[in-house]
């Protein structure tokens, strides 16, 4: 066999970048070569060139990137067998020495064969290690993935009293693996995508085969599949760009790093999409209703869980109105505040300089401010800045006669409330809404908050999530969705999957409610 | 897009449809004929309008296409359709743009005292574009969402304002003013259920249409009930003086609502309702004028006529209606005769047409 | 359609801000009071200083209220002149009193209704009076102690004498209004007279000391035909009104027994209705319920007896009558009917009413004849059962 000029590698190793399919050449040396000239002598790829064998020494070689392997499992199931054990054993590897390795000398699970170049690049950098043989145009991927990561650790942004308390990380595998672990059915499928031209990034949906809506399983793979960049580096990047709008203030896919919460959403019929390195799963369809819901809500009683669920609306109604209300109220329509309430704003108000839309957008701005600067500075300093910032300027403030006493309640009203949804997304959304209901209350009073709310709740109506009506099962209304909207149905009530989302095998529960034993 | 809605949200929508203005007006208008009857005028009104839904309901048939006009079209040939959806798009012009107006009048007086009236009634024209920009199926789930608190707002006046109620305010019952107890239906049935021929191009939308028939009716049904209760209630209140004598009479109702030093001032609950219901009259109105034009000027798409469609609305409403006494002069004369040639027209000529058609089949 | 929404919220908040008004920027007013002096309108509007009736700051000497007063030919054209004087813009809508001057009552109040009614600021649920035998004006000066605003006093007071003593009535706008417009129906409207020292009742000096110089009295009723003042009733008289109106929650009436008026009782329910039939010539019948308590006994009787409890409700429905009878005498000799018997009439035969009475109601309400069915119950006598009066009596004796 002729070896390749270093001119026709040049000109291999520029048509792998450009095109992808390169079939591996069976010279040792040349294979060796392209690798290392591809991935520019990156100091982190390591190289080893080994014999097989005693009677029959087969040259080969062993690549792998420093840091991305399971060091161990390399050294002892994989270079030891190779090297050490292989020349004891009486065999010859040169005829079918694949089958040979694979079967007597490798004792990986996971081995997989590769033709091509691009094949070859995609495993490498993903932590395999590749075995090639000289005069073989086939190379061996063993799966020897690991490396450092975190561990399963506890949940941060939605956490619960009750309930379990881990939460995905950044590595697939695990993500997964949490998963299967709570539906522990042959009916939990997975499939799998590589997106991102750069970065190859691991997606991986995942939905209950006879439960899901096939239709949904159908747009969600076209809707991946038509994803066309460079790097996916978090799953906002998906969310992003399979959302059914853009231009909307409301998040339409549902994200969490809560394992219970995506076990919860695919017995519905939704669709998981894990991606690789980021702790946050997201979950489709979602729709409004899902903000408002905690996964606690299942696990506490159920009138407890109906308490807070009310609760949580009336927050969410909170934030988004009490400041715009307050200045509806006090600028427009002082008769409709009680007397004696009206004279006690009045004289709160005495001396303060600023028009109360101005005096409001301030306090929220700082607000807004505070808050942020929260969650930027250093975990232990970052509380002790919020409270002195929240005490300090909210009550020299008020003293000063800058802000009166009640735009200080209704900013911590608004902000305690815009911290109860168990979703941060959502309060997020309501943020921006907030500024808006407040200019229309400065201008228009009542009727621009009533109008305001009209436009709104026009909008949220023509949003749908993988074409399910962003409002139901409120809007179109569905009786038997309503057990589980403003109250938390008791689990025995014959619960069925959301209407508008899973057709299929609809019945959750059959079980009769509880009963104390008969006496005899 | 095929847009198809349910017969909840159907109902849901002929609520609005018939509350929208009604609820404000009527107990001043039917007051002003009945006197202390006026509540029983209104219980005749509604109970003739369910005899103009069950009629109208009859006018589309099973088998029909869901253009309301391409059906007039199979049904009495172009010539009299067009007539016919010329006569309907004048008036429903009209009621669009005097809703919009008295919208607009009534918050530059009671609500932002000083606003002009002008800029109000571009708002809400605005509103009611976007609804129609956003198609039907958002209407009518936007209606389906405001449903109950509309709904909870009427059952919270009505509650409320109970303590303040004297039933010796309605008696006599039915002994003096008979004549003008039914003279007053003409004008509350012209300002509830005639405005309803309206529906008849969203009713074929309804995807379950014997559904939607009995939808049609409990949903006019109803809002007739609130109505009278509301009428009731303002003539125990205030008693037929206040009643007729003020303009907005519920709304003075709402003030009159005074529970425990803290549920006070509470009329915005009154405001709440006529804005919501209003919005979905305009909207439901602007909707169907869009789609007429969309089919008498044989357009594509309806969305690109709804622009100039609101500029020429509020226009009209600035010019037209120069203040609030020609405004209740206008809903007692000229309004209540087109109104009544409009629907009773249209019903007839359908209905004589389908009677026609079955006529032909069987000497067939 | 996003274009169209920025074109909107732009046009939104270009365009709005015309009505607001910042709550620094108004001042509260709380009580009109209007008088006749010379063929010209005079205005007394009642405006609070909000610092010094809530709020935590330190509180200066200055008053609670300040009167503003200016003279014009409407109320309305008043109302606008004040804005001259007033620092700030004046708000109405928490006016919780009006208060008619006297020589303005007797005048008419027909043009004051309209512009109350009319002005869209204003809400219906403010209490209304007429000063007796003094001027809107000086009524709303008298600084008033425990409440500071004198408006919101004169409103609490009037509430609680119509609910604890009788012979007052709440008489709102729209009740009013309808009082004077309704056939068969003539208004009435409580009264407020000064009592003490007037110059010295202006001055904050006067809830400076225990007893004040000069304070508010709740009067009695007077009486309007039409518009117009044409009298007012005794105490006595507008409790007879009262409990013929059935607006009575609880009052106390005494009896006599031995002496005079030695046995109290508390009414603790009541209940009238008004009933007209006609046999002939027409008949107003007064039935009324009331449930009482022994509440003070200056006299030797003894209530073992189910007799002496019977002959005790019967002397107090006699005294209920004679009260009932009073008031109705005064308002024929007024030529008013208060009480509302021509509305009753017209609602019990409504054609009779249409064919005979309504022309000239009025002379068959002199005319009417009125019966009582009043019924009165005993339910308990306080904390002790026999008085304690013979006892001390004999205690007296024996010393003596």
């Amino acid at each position: 066999m002729r070896r390749r000029t270093k001119k026709q590698k040049q000109a291999i190793i520029e048509n792998i970048s450009a095109d992808h399919d390169v079939a591996l050449s069976s010279d040792l040396d040349e294979n060796i070569d392209i690798i290392k000239e591809m991935l520019g002598h990156s100091s982190d790829l390591i190289t080893r060139k080994f014999v097989i064998g005693a009677r029959e020494p087969i040259q080969s070689a062993i690549f792998y990137i420093n840091g991305l392997i399971n060091e161990a499992s390399v050294q002892h199931d994989l270079l030891h067998e190779l090297v050490v054990e292989s020349r004891e054993a009486e065999q010859t590897y040169k005829a079918n020495c694949f089958d040979t390795i694979k079967k007597h000398l490798v004792s990986i699970g996971n081995v997989n064969e590769l033709h091509t170049i691009a094949e070859l690049f995609h495993v490498l950098l993903s932590g395999d290690s590749i075995i090639i043989l000289d005069g073989q145009r086939v190379a061996l991927a063993i799966g020897t993935r690991g490396g450092e990561g975190r561990g399963v650790e506890t949940v941060t942004s939605q956490e619960v009293v009750r309930g379990p308390k881990e939460a995905f990380t950044e590595r697939i595998s695990t993500n997964i693996a949490l998963i299967r672990r709570r539906i522990k059915d042959p009916n939990l499928w997975m499939k799998s995508y590589c997106i991102g031209e750069k970065t190859q990034t691991d997606v991986t949906i995942g939905y209950l085969n006879g439960v899901v809506n096939d239709k949904l399983v159908e747009e969600l793979d076209r809707r991946l599949k038509r994803i066309k960049i460079d790097a996916i580096l978090e799953s906002g990047y998906i969310e992003e760009l399979i959302q059914d709008k853009t231009y909307t203030p409301f998040p339409t896919v549902y994200n969490t790093e809560r394992p219970d919460a995506i076990a919860g959403g695919l017995l519905e019929g939704k669709i998981a999409i894990f991606v690789d390195g980021t702790p946050f799963v997201l979950l489709i369809p979602c729709l409004f209703e899902h903000f408002l819901q905690s996964s606690e809500d299942y696990y506490q009683r159920t009138d407890i869980a109906t308490l807070l669920r009310l609760l949580r609306m009336l927050a969410f109604l909170l934030a988004l109105l009490t400041p715009s209300l307050y200045i509806a109220l006090t600028n427009f329509h002082q008769e409709m505040i009680p007397t004696t309430l009206l004279i006690s704003l009045a004289a709160q108000r005495e001396g303060i300089p600023f028009p109360a839309f101005i005096e409001a957008l301030l306090m929220e701005l700082t607000f807004e401010l505070l808050r942020e600067a929260g969650i930027r500075l250093p975990s232990a300093v970052g509380s002790a800045i919020s409270i002195v910032g929240a005490l300090v300027l909210g009550q020299a403030a008020v003293e000063a006669g800058i802000v009166s006493a009640m735009m200080v309640i209704v900013v911590s009203l608004t902000a305690i409330s815009s911290f109860v949804f168990p979703a941060y997304n959502l309060a997020i959304t309501v943020r921006i809404l907030r500024f808006g209901f407040m200019m229309l209350a400065a201008s228009l009073g009542l009727y621009g908050i009533f109008t305001g709310i009209i436009i709104l709740v026009l909008h949220m109506t023509s949003l749908r999530s993988f074409g399910i009506p962003y409002l139901s099962p409120l809007a179109p209304f569905n009786l038997t969705g309503q057990k589980d909207i403003f109250i938390r149905a008791p689990l025995w009530k014959e619960m069925t999957r959301p209407h508008l989302i899973s057709q299929k095998n609809i019945v959750r529960s059959d079980s009769k409610p509880p009963k104390p034993p008969k006496e005899d | 897009m095929e847009q198809k809605i349910s017969s909840i949200q159907f109902t849901v929508l002929v609520f609005m449809n018939t509350l929208g203005t009604a609820i404000i007006f009527i107990p001043t208008i039917a007051t002003r004929y009945g006197r202390e009857n006026g509540w029983i005028t209104v219980i005749f009104a509604t109970l003739l309008g369910m005899v103009f839904i069950l009629w109208l309901t009859t006018l589309i048939g099973q088998e029909d296409d869901t253009n309301f006009f391409k059906i007039m079209d199979n049904r009495v040939g172009k010539l009299i359709s067009y007539c016919l959806i010329l006569l309907m798009v004048s008036f429903i012009f009209f009621t669009t743009f005097a809703n919009i107006w008295s919208i607009a009048q009534f918050v530059s007086l009671q609500i932002l005292m000083g606003t002009p009236p002008q800029v109000l009634a571009l708002i809400s024209t605005f509103t009611g574009l976007i609804a129609v920009r956003y198609g039907l199926e958002v209407i009518v789930r936007s209606a389906e969402i405001f449903f109950p608190f509309t709904m909870l707002s009427l059952t919270l006046l009505a509650l409320l304002v109970w303590p303040e109620a004297q039933l010796i305010r309605v008696q006599p019952v039915m002994q003096l003013n008979q004549a003008a107890t039914f003279v007053g239906v003409l004008p509350v049935i012209a300002l509830t259920y005639m405005e309803l021929i309206v529906m008849l191009v969203v009713l074929p939308h309804v995807n379950d249409l014997r559904q939607a028939k009995k939808a049609f009716l409990i949903g006019g049904g109803l809002a007739g009930f609130c109505i009278i209760i509301v009428t009731f209630a303002a003539i125990a209140v205030l008693g037929v003086d206040g009643t007729v004598r003020h303009a907005y009479s519920i709304y003075v109702l709402g003030q009159n609502i005074q529970i425990a030093e803290f549920f006070e001032r509470i009329e915005v609950l009154v405001a709440f309702i006529w804005f919501i219901t209003i919005f979905f009259k305009v909207s439901t109105c602007f909707y169907f004028l869009s789609i007429a034009l969309q089919h008498m000027l044989k357009v594509k798409n309806y969305h690109s006529l709804t622009v100039p469609l609101g500029m020429i609305l509020l226009a009209t409403a600035m010019t037209n209606l120069p203040n609030i006494f020609y405004d209740f002069e206008m809903m007692n004369s000229t309004y209540l005769i087109l109104s009544y040639i409009t629907g009773l027209t249209v019903a007839t000529v359908l209905s004589l047409a389908m009677l026609i058609r079955k006529y032909k089949e069987k000497v067939k | 359609m996003k274009k169209l929404l920025i074109i909107l919220l732009s046009l939104i908040i270009f365009t709005g801000c015309w009505s607001a008004t910042e709550l620094s920027d108004m001042a509260i007013a709380t009580a009109i009071g209007v008088d006749l002096v010379d063929d010209q309108i005079i205005i007394t509007l009642q405006v609070l200083n909000p610092a010094e009736v809530a709020g935590n700051e330190e509180k200066t000497s200055r008053t609670a209220i300040t009167n503003y007063t200016i003279q014009g030919d409407t109320l309305f054209e008043a109302i606008r002149k004040l804005t001259a004087t007033s620092p700030r813009k004046i708000f109405v809508s928490h006016i919780r009193t009006v208060i008619f001057g006297e020589a303005l009552a007797i005048e008419g109040i027909v043009d004051t209704l309209d512009f109350l009614m009319r002005d869209h600021e204003l809400r219906a649920d403010f209490m209304i009076a007429v000063a007796r035998e003094a001027t809107a004006e000086e009524v709303l000066s008298i600084m008033t102690p425990l409440e500071k605003i004198s408006a919101e006093r004169v409103y609490t007071s009037i509430k609680a004498s119509e609910e604890f003593w009788a012979p007052s009535k709440e008489v709102k706008l729209n009740e009013l209004a309808n009082a004077i417009i309704t056939e068969g129906k003539d208004a009435v409207i409580t009264g407020l007279a000064i009592v003490g020292d007037e110059e010295k009742g202006k001055t904050i000096e006067n809830v400076e000391s225990t007893v004040p110089y000069a304070s508010l009295f709740v009067e009695n009723m007077s009486v309007f035909s039409g518009d117009q003042l044409v009298g007012w009733l005794n105490e006595e008289e507008s409790k007879g009104f009262n409990f013929i109106t059935n607006n009575i929650d609880n009052t106390i009436e005494s009896i006599s027994w031995k002496g005079s008026d030695d046995i109290s009782l508390e009414i603790t329910k009541h209940q009238s209705k008004i009933s007209t039939r006609l046999d002939g010539e027409l008949i107003v019948e007064i039935s009324s319920k009331m449930v009482v308590n022994i509440a003070d006994v200056e006299t030797d009787v003894s209530f073992e007896s189910q007799d002496t409890l019977h002959e005790i409700e019967q002397r107090f429905a006699k005294t209920i009558e004679a009260l009932m009878l009073a008031s109705i005498e005064t308002a024929k000799d007024f030529h008013v009917d208060i009480f509302g018997f021509g509305e009753q009439l017209r609602r019990d035969h409504p054609r009779e009413w249409e064919a005979n009475y309504k022309e000239d109601w009025l002379d068959h309400f002199e005319d009417c004849k009125v019966r009582f069915d009043t019924e009165v119950d005993i339910r308990h006598g306080g904390m002790i059962t026999d008085p304690i009066y013979p006892e001390v009596d004999k205690a007296n004796g024996l010393e003596e």
